[in-house]
């Protein structure tokens, strides 16, 4: 089975999920390396520490046909939430957002 | 019926509810490392209505947490005085003004500001801003509208027509064209009124065209209100990204190159606060 890259705040995570990247504190300090399968102990010592997010792998049940379909809806979305003429700026974040969403829905 | 000009519309910041005591408490706080978690729960403590709302946005955020939190105090030890800033903040904000007349959904102005706070505090963090300070200024920049909608209704949702009708004009360009100024000037009028800090005055002031300003937090929280409809936070109808100013962005130092790995962090973010404030 495939699996993907999602973003949660650590109520909205899961235990039995695995960390795709690994987390540290505000000062930079390692909390917990990459490959960690996070329990609900985990969990509760990065609420309590403050950890806003974490990155974690999820099964990709979606078949070639379905990521298709979300790629392009992707696409016309930034489209047309940019819509009409910008600075190169925005431009920039046009092309930036773009990609950001190609690549998280692939 | 002619909107008030915007040296009468003080007059009408009467009309809305002042900030909650607390709020102003921790706005002065802000940055203040001698701030302690006894003197911030005893200022919380005075308003049930937020701790109310505070415990059921801590309980929330921390739904994993083998624990329930049940002061203002123990939700300052677990989730760390940041975080219950920045839930305080929003929750009494989006609270005390909730306003969903025809034509204008407070709901709405609210989730929009979260998206727009949510994305100052990751760039505040990038560029070496009080990420704290971003954060309420990212909450209140538009609370203006809020303002200009209290001060004259039929008016304010005409403005709010005109800019969904035409796609060319843009919302300040259509309240300018009924109200002769717009809600970044009527937002630093409330401001000024309510004694906001400095920072916070500029960032309303400055967020639609910061190069005129030239202040930091202004160029900041500019750039964050452009990133969080560009990333489609808020769930606004007919969203548009508005023009961003190259300056602001050479300012900051900013690179979009660079920031892209932290934007599902920012969509992580406000899609857990925005459940835990229920809006």
């Amino acid at each position: 089975m495939k699996s993907r890259t999602m973003f949660f705040a650590p109520g909205r995570a899961a235990p039995g999920m695995t960390l795709a990247k690994a987390i540290s504190d505000r000062d930079g300090h390692a909390l917990l390396a990459a490959g960690t399968v996070l329990t609900a102990e985990i969990l509760d010592r990065l609420i309590r520490r403050g950890v806003p997010t974490l990155c974690a792998l999820v099964l990709d049940a979606r078949d070639d046909e379905t990521i298709a379909s979300e790629l392009a809806n992707a696409r016309t979305r930034v489209e047309t939430i940019f819509r009409g003429a910008g600075s190169p700026a925005r431009d920039e974040l046009r092309t930036a957002i773009l990609n950001y969403r190609q690549e998280t829905t692939k | 019926m002619t909107p008030p000009s915007l040296a009468e519309l003080s007059s009408h910041a009467e009309a809305l509810p002042s900030l909650p005591e607390v709020v102003n408490h921790l706005m002065r706080s802000l940055g203040d490392e001698n701030a302690d978690v006894d003197t911030l729960a005893h200022h919380i403590n005075s308003d049930p209505a937020i701790v109310a709302r505070l415990l059921a946005a801590a309980n929330s955020v921390a739904s994993g947490l083998s624990t329930r939190i049940y002061s203002a105090k123990q939700a300052f030890l677990v989730l760390g005085a940041d975080r219950v800033t920045s839930i305080i903040m929003a929750s009494a904000l989006s609270y005390r003004y909730d306003t969903r007349s025809s034509g204008f959904d407070t709901r709405l102005l609210w989730r929009h500001s979260l998206g727009a706070a949510s994305c100052a505090q990751v760039l505040a963090e990038e560029v070496g801003i009080n990420p704290d300070l971003a954060f309420t200024g990212g909450l209140l920049h538009d609370i203006g509208q809020l303002l200009m909608f209290i001060a004259s209704p039929l008016n304010y949702v005409e403005a709010l027509e005109l800019h969904h009708h035409h796609e060319d004009l843009s919302l300040i360009a259509a309240e300018r064209s009924l109200f002769g100024y717009d809600h970044a000037a009527a937002g630093h009028a409330l401001a000024l009124c309510w004694k906001l800090p400095s920072e916070i005055v500029d960032a309303i002031a400055a967020h639609h065209e910061p190069d005129e300003l030239g202040s930091e937090i202004g160029n900041l929280i500019h750039v964050s209100e452009v990133l969080s409809h560009a990333l489609d936070l808020g769930e606004q109808p007919d969203n548009q990204v508005p023009e961003l100013s190259e300056l602001a962005c050479a300012n900051l130092g900013l690179s979009w190159r660079k920031l892209a790995p932290h934007f599902a962090e920012i969509e992580a973010r406000y899609d857990g606060l925005r459940i835990a404030l229920g809006l």
